[in-house]
């Protein structure tokens, strides 16, 4: 008994200061949103030369729309981040998904230049915030 | 010609075969008759899971029991098997019965080739 | 001839086996996340199993006992009641790991949900073991396997810069995100000292009679047949690295990673992806299922072997059944499989001391091993590899707090 107690303080002390710095973790989230909408765009490019199947594109659009409103809901009820940038980068996270959404009714990537430029604006708040860490915490 | 066996080391958690070299079990327990005024003496080894979860917790084993007595169609209890049967010893202990025609031997795995895997059509016989 | 036959065989079968749903996962998030910066941990795992392997087949062909055998007998029932669990517990998450992958690479194939998927590849893979014989699955799939070197061309292919790649052969924690780098890191090294490698290579060898006079072929078999093994790895990660992370594609999910291949091969490139998937996780969920029949049946003194017939073997072939029905539950749920992946390799780790650990007993007890006991390479190489498990387990859980 003496030795699980012992083991349990040991992995409480260990775990207490291993926590992401939450900017990071929030920066994360915009990079993952941000892969997301350049993995569809590449899934495009493919599906374009004729690379890559149909029902492929079904999948990773129906994917791609799940997975974009679990992030933003993460990205909404992220609580260490600010509200204003919260509610701006859960709002991109909303138009992406529709347009996933619309992408999966139709069976086509929607619009390039609109997954894009969501694309860079997801990435360009993550490198911005990254830029406020200390220099370790930089790419 | 007699040779000693360490009871734990050679004996204790051996693999024990019939004389057709199927596995009955391995030793899960030793079980020693004491004598009044004699020394004791190993009587039986015993197999079984009951046994072997009494040797890392006797809660295990009583709760081990009373869920085999609900739930399942076969009993769990251990055998005792005297050292009377010793045949040889290897990288097995060979005893000098046959599993399959010992009713006390293999219930479990007998319960399940008769009920389930015979019922699959290739599964062997 | 013959040996050198059985030598061949088995080095195909190691690279052919070497890509599963662990192995593939960390190195596809590795390469996209980290480009080559994570290929030493590949190798560090490979020269640790590679180590493992050799002794366990050496254990088997020697004393006639597998790793199992020889911890229940050596150190009791009681002492082994723990790790066993643990290793079950592992076989299982990443049973179902290698269910999801095998069922998510048909849902990529087909664009049937992989829901639909998993109880027909379930019951695929309970048949060859119900109705195959350990030499069919370990060669047959295994050999299909092979066709994972579609990841050495499709590198070859895509130009890598070659010095970037040596530099990524010794460690160097990255500027930024050291916390996902080492929750990468503990996930490629769960993934390539698996437990259940050890325990299955030691149960293969005495399922295929192995004696003395195989210790040299398992030598080979092990050095050789893992390090080509690992060349698949190495080279799944540097594909990742250049066809992923340039596009700031993440590889968080198998559907983001299936167009890694698309640039070296063309339309081929998908279905190469698919089928590499499929067959890999396929083999693999084949030797765990194995696995946790082959550590229950000789930890209890059952009958066991997959050369022998269900009927002769019932508790066996009930156990592996078993063990495939529960690894049907996450993929039916709902569970993303390189979710469960990720985090059956931390579960991994956590076990790999307890499996490994008594091996620095075993491997010097001449009672087993005779004459072939390990000599000083052998030992430090043994102590060196529980050293690195206890690291890997004590970063487990707080590489997967902070990488996650």
């Amino acid at each position: 008994m003496r030795a699980w107690a012992a083991c349990a303080i040991a992995l409480a002390v260990l775990t207490a200061g291993c926590r992401r710095e939450p900017t990071l973790t929030y920066a994360h989230l915009l990079e993952r949103a941000a892969s997301w909408s350049a993995s569809v765009q590449f899934a495009g490019e493919l599906a374009d030369r004729g690379l890559v199947p149909r029902t492929y594109i079904h999948d990773v659009l129906a994917t791609a729309s799940e997975e974009m409103d679990s992030l933003r809901n993460q990205i909404a009820e992220f609580d260490a981040a600010p509200p204003s940038a919260r509610s701006k980068d859960a709002e991109m996270c909303a138009r992406l998904a529709a347009l996933l959404r619309a992408g999966e009714t139709t069976g086509s990537i929607p619009d390039r230049i609109h997954l894009r430029d969501l694309e860079q604006q997801l990435r360009g708040d993550a490198e911005r915030l990254r830029g406020s860490l200390p220099q370790e915490t930089r790419r | 010609m007699s040779a000693d066996i360490d009871l734990v080391r050679d004996l204790l958690d051996i693999r024990l075969c019939d004389r057709r070299g199927r596995a009955i079990g391995r030793v899960d327990g030793v079980v020693l008759r004491l004598r009044e005024g004699r020394p004791p003496l190993v009587a039986a080894m015993e197999v079984g899971v009951l046994t072997l979860l009494r040797r890392v917790h006797p809660a295990l084993s009583r709760w081990a029991r009373a869920a085999a007595a609900r739930w399942l169609p076969v009993s769990l209890a251990s055998v005792r098997l005297p050292l009377t049967l010793f045949r040889d010893v290897g990288v097995d202990i060979e005893l000098d019965v046959d599993a399959d025609r010992d009713r006390r031997l293999l219930r479990v795995e007998k319960w399940l080739r008769r009920h389930l895997v015979q019922k699959i059509p290739w599964s062997g016989q | 001839m013959k040996n050198l036959l059985k030598v061949g065989l088995g080095i195909l079968t190691s690279i052919g086996g070497f890509l599963e749903v662990g192995s593939l996962g960390t190195a596809l998030q590795a390469g996209a996340s980290f480009r080559y910066s994570l290929l030493w941990s590949v190798v560090v795992g490979t020269i640790c199993i590679a180590f493992l392997v050799e002794m366990t087949g050496r254990l088997a062909a020697v004393s006639h006992h597998t790793v199992v055998d020889a911890m229940r007998k050596r150190f009791g029932f009681p002492m082994q009641a723990w790790p066993l669990g643990a290793q079950i517990v592992v076989d299982l998450l990443v049973l179902a790991s290698e269910v999801g992958g095998a069922s998510l690479a048909l849902e990529l194939a087909t664009g049937i949900s992989i829901r639909v998927w998993v109880v027909p590849v379930t019951l695929f893979i309970w048949a060859l073991l119900w109705f195959g014989t350990f030499g069919t699955i370990e060669n047959g799939v295994a050999v299909l396997g092979l066709v994972t070197l579609c990841f050495v061309l499709g590198a070859i292919w895509l130009h890598p810069d070659w010095h970037a790649v040596r530099a990524g052969l010794l460690p160097q924690l990255p500027a930024a995100d050291r916390g996902e780098y080492v929750y990468l890191a503990v996930g490629i090294l769960g993934a390539s000292i698996s437990p259940y490698l050890v325990t299955f290579y030691s149960s293969g060898a005495i399922e295929e009679e192995w004696k003395t006079s195989d210790l040299m072929p398992n030598r080979i078999v092990a050095g050789i047949g893992m390090s080509f093994g690992s060349v698949v790895a190495m080279a799944v990660v540097v594909v990742a690295a250049l066809v992923l992370a340039p596009r700031g594609i993440r590889a968080d999910s198998y559907q983001q990673a299936a167009t890694a291949l698309s640039l070296p091969f063309g339309h081929w490139g998908f279905r190469l992806f698919c089928v590499s998937l499929g067959i890999g996780c396929v083999g693999a969920a084949l030797e765990l299922a194995l696995d946790v029949s082959y550590i229950i049946a000789q930890t209890l003194g059952w009958e066991w072997g997959e050369n022998k017939r269900p009927a002769e073997e019932a508790r066996f072939a009930i156990v592996y059944t078993g063990a495939l029905l529960l690894a049907t539950l996450p993929s039916l749920a709902g569970i993303d499989p390189l979710k469960l992946t990720m985090f059956s390799m931390a579960v991994t780790v956590l076990a790999l001391p307890f499996v490994v650990g008594p091996l620095i007993v075993l491997m010097n007890d001449k009672q087993y091993l005779k004459n072939h006991t390990n000599g000083v390479i052998g030992n430090v190489a043994v102590v060196t590899i529980v050293v690195v498990a206890f690291a890997l387990a004590a970063l487990a859980v707080p590489a997967q707090l902070m990488g996650s």
